[in-house]
């Protein structure tokens, strides 16, 4: 099984300790929730794991390969990026914005059949095909979300990083787009999403990483890591987990932990 | 979900997108075309069609006057442009222009000093010493504002380092050893095509074509950066190679306008802003009308300084910035909502 390994990391950013001997361990065909305090180092974790921050000690492996010695365009082939914050800088249209994601795919000269399929695709799956024409500029704040992340899955990556994507969507579209990378996870591609939102964590992940002060809390399956015991030492809060009339559980937090 | 099935809903975006472009590609070179030839017969002497032959004693104004102010014209109006809309995608700024923020008054610099040494005996130390100044100027801009794509912080440092080099400038002509240098230096730094010659074409042009190829090989990785650096770096977007490809292209075209023209600006500002609703904003598609919009505007330009009434020829540089700061103005108060 196609594996993300995480041994050891350890990271210094001026004279803090961002990541401190963090080990993890990620699985293609399940969606991984990054938890943590703000400043716990989640963004920084999934820089590390898209291979554009070195660490100081430790690796990432890819299938066994250190992934900042893969080469840059395969391993943008193989791991999809969608930053924390969103930017679009040129008013392009929304075709061509999610076009940009095969660019590590596209030869020297113009697109292939396949890169039109991907585009399409990436499109239709996350509902963003009838603005196809729009200036990006145009568009509310969830409908920008879904084109970006349109142009995530446009890459077809077989790992999909995603940081804080529910943040400015509506509850609306908060659950299309954990749907969505349900989705992408049943296709089989590894997903690993920064979260703020135990209940959403909740809702979507099948694993768990807790992180605090750059630290590994707990690292394990949903139901086991988000249990209050580890939680509170995570967050410093009290919780309540309940079942929901579906069966899903579903979490509450109640009040900081004395 | 959409009920129309999703191939056909991309492919007509993209394929309109792709003729538009091809179509006003088409018109501007057309049109630089025809500004060529006017230009070629405009002037103080009209050069009718008659005097377009070998035999005709006109015809030495055509080979030795005309035609090399036509080509440079063109040339110096396309790196300009080019350089503009390479450096707006870059800095993901649209206010960007070599001429405002400082690298045309680097390359001025720079051949200043070679002027205040009295380098132009040789022919090759003005340009070499501008296109180290455009250059260096381009250097230190990226290095300032480049990473955070800031608007406010590139303005400020473009301001500072046209104000520094400008100062700089100043020096050089007070200190100049004599009169004759300094009403030199003035003279070269309003920026004209008059009376230049093959030589300057010679010199310049392939320092402008080695930049303007630096700028396409960088087109690509430009549309990436739209999405700001950690995604086109997630992307495979090499951040320092496109760095000194943007550097060294925009160094090498605006330091050999310089060196051919003197400063000349607004052009790099103007010519993106008019073509970028044309094509949509994806910066490799702004590239190549920028460069033969900035052709066609400066041809045009040049055309009118040769005929505008006046006793001595109005300086093309001045025209150019009396086109271009209300332009700039009106640019500014529209964006005015944006920047506040």
């Amino acid at each position: 099984m196609s594996a993300f390994v995480v041994e050891s990391l350890q990271l210094r950013l001026r004279d803090r300790l961002v990541l401190d001997d963090v080990s993890a361990r990620f699985e293609r065909g399940r969606v991984t929730a990054l938890l943590g305090p703000n400043g716990a180092g989640k963004t920084t974790l999934l820089g590390c794991l898209a291979g554009l921050r070195k660490p100081d000690a430790g690796r990432v492996r890819l299938d066994g390969t250190d992934v900042t010695a893969i080469d840059r365009r395969a391993r943008a082939r193989r791991i999809g990026l969608l930053p924390q914050n969103s930017e679009v800088h040129w008013d392009v249209d929304v075709a061509a914005l999610v076009a940009l994601g095969r660019f590590p795919h596209r030869g020297r000269w113009g697109s292939s059949e396949a890169d039109e399929r991907a585009v399409s695709n990436a499109m239709a799956a996350t509902d963003v095909t009838q603005f196809a024409k729009r200036p990006a500029t145009s568009l509310s704040g969830g409908e920008r979300s879904r084109v970006l992340l349109a142009r995530v899955l446009a890459g077809e990556p077989e790992w999909l990083l995603a940081d804080e994507p529910l943040s400015s969507l509506d509850p609306a579209h908060q659950l299309d787009v954990l749907g969505q990378l349900r989705d992408v996870a049943a296709r089989g591609a590894g997903v690993i999403v920064v979260l703020h939102d135990l209940g959403h964590a909740m809702r979507v992940a099948d694993d768990v990483v807790l992180l605090r002060e750059g630290r590994v809390v707990a690292h394990g399956v949903r139901d086991e890591v988000l249990a209050p015991a580890w939680v509170r030492e995570t967050f410093g809060i009290d919780i309540h987990i309940g079942h929901a009339e579906d069966g899903a559980r579903f979490v509450v937090p109640l009040r900081r932990s004395v | 979900m959409s009920t129309v099935h999703p191939v056909d809903a991309v492919r007509p975006v993209s394929a309109v997108r792709e003729s538009r472009q091809l179509g006003l590609n088409l018109i501007l070179l057309l049109a630089v075309a025809v500004a060529a030839v006017f230009s070629v017969a405009a002037g103080k002497v009209w050069l009718p069609w008659n005097a377009w032959t070998f035999e005709d004693p006109r015809w030495l104004i055509i080979a030795e006057l005309r035609i090399p102010r036509t080509v440079l014209a063109m040339a110096v109006g396309g790196a300009l442009g080019l350089s503009g809309a390479a450096m707006q995608g870059y800095l993901r700024n649209p206010l960007a222009d070599p001429g405002l923020f400082g690298i045309s008054s680097g390359a001025a610099l720079g051949a200043t000093i070679s002027l205040y040494f009295g380098y132009n005996a040789s022919a090759l130390l003005l340009p070499a010493f501008a296109l180290f100044g455009g250059s260096a100027s381009m250097l230190l801009l990226a290095f300032i504002a480049g990473r955070s794509g800031s608007l406010i912080l590139f303005a400020l440092a473009g301001m500072i380092l046209a104000s520094i080099t400008g100062s700089l400038t100043t020096l050089t002509i007070s200190l100049a050893p004599t009169p004759f240098v300094a009403s030199q230096i003035v003279t070269w730094l309003l920026g004209a095509l008059t009376d230049r010659s093959w030589d300057d074409v010679k010199i310049t042009l392939p320092a402008m074509l080695v930049g303007a190829a630096l700028i396409a090989a960088s087109a690509r990785s430009l549309d990436a950066l739209t999405l700001g650096e950690q995604a086109a770096r997630s992307m495979g977007v090499d951040l320092r190679r496109l760095q000194w490809l943007i550097v060294l292209g925009v160094g090498l075209c605006v330091g050999a306008s310089v060196a051919a023209a003197g400063i000349i600006g607004f052009v790099g500002l103007m010519v993106p802003h008019m073509v970028r609703p044309l094509v949509g904003g994806r910066p490799s598609a702004i590239l190549l009308p920028s460069a033969l919009g900035g052709a066609l505007l400066l041809t045009l330009a040049d055309i009118f300084v040769r005929l505008a009434p006046s006793v001595s020829e109005l300086r093309l540089g001045v025209a150019m910035s009396m086109l271009g700061g209300p332009f700039f103005l009106v640019m500014l108060i529209r964006m005015r909502r944006q920047l506040v």
